[in-house]
């Protein structure tokens, strides 16, 4: 039976839980992509514009939501999704020498669709960190074929002191690799560039001393290259203690569509003792790899998680199977 | 003791009355959109949706409110998942070719102790948005049953997620609709398309 002093206690936490609660701010000023400078070996001799159109419709339209949703901002001016991801995405790939600037208007090829551009963030508890889950899916038109390109990065941070402390980590970071990696697909879709292997060869020595906090953006880096003398290295990193080297090291095995690892992927996915995250990058790296036969994997897949609907982690895997199909 | 346990349920009861809900944001499904993307569709979006009977617009479930998360009435709900659905299909415009009207005309929700049920209708108009002509009228019935909860809270939860599986469900059957596939089909003959 509960007493009166239990009843108290009760209200006093719940209170102190609010009161927490109620620190979070509605809106957050995030940093612009910094360009990586990667420099691509250039090929062949690429466009100068690509033209981007907005699709997005209903829910797809809140660029950031979740348990608590907040305006998220540059400056003082709230993100409009599409002209920072066109913005940011010329800056980024001129920073590698191609100069290219993508526009958000006309229609000419080649031409980019975007369905989704969001951020969604979640958090279980006032103890657990504040998750994000940021989600990027458009369709590439060349005039000669068209490409889903897919993009899904996870962070976490718990806030100790202030809110402050999510900003970096759980949305300037993301927001910035999620560019990146949709810079290097649309550059490897369109032209086949890459990394030169010295590029490769240097980061592979960075990630063979000790590894720190941010160790993980230079496992994303080995996969943003395009190069596949990457994937050695990274298929090692898929162990990896450190959460965010492994999650970079399995989803850059997507990005460089590294086929030859569908197996690996699919175990990863499949091993119902590991991670959520784990087994969510990893089907989403066989998104990236665009055979047939990951197509019809992630088909089965997507039936299979929609007919349990029943928990975030079904409607989340859900979500990012639906970025690729 | 009985007086405390009372108090509280009077409390829980007066919360409870309260109470507005929303359904949880729709999520198109693969089987529902993909029949889309089996062939080459003309672009499409529902342009216009309304009810077609008062008393529709919003769902009572034990004192609480289940209302639309778009627009005043649920037609406005149904409309925006289906944009969704036609958004995955590649096939949404917003300037389309085909331009869909939604007309409700049965949204009803019921969770007592037992069984609950959520009965949803809708006839779906298929125009040429450019001539204006009419290419098809479908009529659309989902009907769903659940075991519901004798605690309030669980049930308006239960409720609420079979609500938006109906939605799904609803959308799932136009569709499939061979009529309604058919007018979405811009290189079929003109005499194909007569409802």
């Amino acid at each position: 039976m509960l007493s009166a002093q239990h009843l108290l206690r009760g209200f006093l936490f719940t209170s102190i839980l609010t009161g927490l609660a109620g620190c979070a701010p509605s809106s957050y000023t995030v940093q612009q992509p910094s360009p990586s400078g990667m420099l691509y070996e250039q090929t062949q001799q690429a466009t100068t514009t690509i033209t981007q159109s907005d699709n997005r419709v209903g829910d797809e339209k809140t660029f950031h939501s979740g348990i608590l949703p907040a305006t998220l901002k540059i400056g003082s001016t709230a993100i409009d999704p599409p002209s920072f991801l066109a913005s940011s995405v010329s800056a980024e790939l001129a920073s590698r020498g191609f100069p290219v600037q993508v526009n958000t208007s006309g229609s000419e090829l080649p031409h980019t669709t975007l369905h989704t551009f969001r951020v969604q963030n979640h958090r279980a508890s006032g103890f657990s960190p504040f998750v994000t889950l940021t989600f990027i899916s458009a369709d590439l038109d060349t005039g000669v074929a068209k490409k889903r390109i897919g993009v899904f990065v996870k962070r976490g941070k718990v806030p100790v002191w202030s809110f402050d402390e999510v900003v970096e980590p759980t949305l300037s970071q993301p927001l910035s690799i999620a560019v990146k990696e949709y810079s290097s697909k649309l550059a490897n879709s369109l032209y086949g560039y890459h990394a030169p292997d010295s590029a490769v060869d240097a980061l592979v020595a960075k990630l063979s001393g000790t590894l720190n906090e941010n160790s993980f953006l230079d496992v994303y880096a080995l996969g943003f290259t395009n190069n596949p003398k990457a994937i050695d290295t990274l298929v090692k990193l898929t162990t990896h203690t450190d959460e965010y080297v492994r999650l970079a090291a399995i989803s850059s095995l997507g990005n460089l569509g590294a086929t030859s690892k569908f197996d690996l992927l699919k175990s990863i996915y499949n091993n119902h003792d590991g991670l959520w995250q784990d087994r969510a990058m990893a089907i989403k790296a066989i998104g990236d790899l665009g055979t047939a036969e990951s197509n019809a994997f992630l088909e089965a897949e997507l039936k299979n998680w929609e007919s349990k609907k029943s928990d975030k982690e079904s409607q989340w895997m859900a979500e990012i199977i639906g970025l690729y199909l | 003791m009985k007086s405390r346990f009372a108090i509280a349920s009077l409390s829980c009861l007066a919360l409870a009355g309260c109470m507005s809900f929303q359904p949880a944001n729709y999520q198109p499904r693969y089987s529902n959109y993909s029949v889309l993307k089996s062939a080459p569709r003309c672009t499409a979006a529902v342009t216009e949706h309304r009810v077609t009977r008062p008393g529709i617009e919003t769902l009572s479930m034990r004192g609480s409110t289940l209302r639309s998360p778009v627009g005043s009435d649920f037609s406005g709900f149904i409309a925006e998942a289906l944009n969704e659905e036609f958004a995955k299909a590649s096939v949404y415009a917003e300037r389309p070719q085909r331009a869909v009207t939604l007309l409700m005309d049965k949204n009803q929700l019921d969770i007592p102790t037992g069984t609950g049920t959520v009965d949803i209708g809708i006839v779906a108009a298929v125009n040429d948005a450019q001539t204006g002509s009419e290419l098809a009228r479908i009529p659309v019935q989902v009907h769903r049953e659940w075991p519901s909860s004798f605690f309030g809270g669980t049930a308006v939860n239960l409720a609420i997620g079979e609500y938006s599986e109906a939605v799904a469900e609803l959308n799932g059957k136009l569709l499939a609709d061979p009529q309604f596939l058919n007018a979405l089909n811009c290189s079929a003959p003109a005499s194909a398309q007569q409802p």
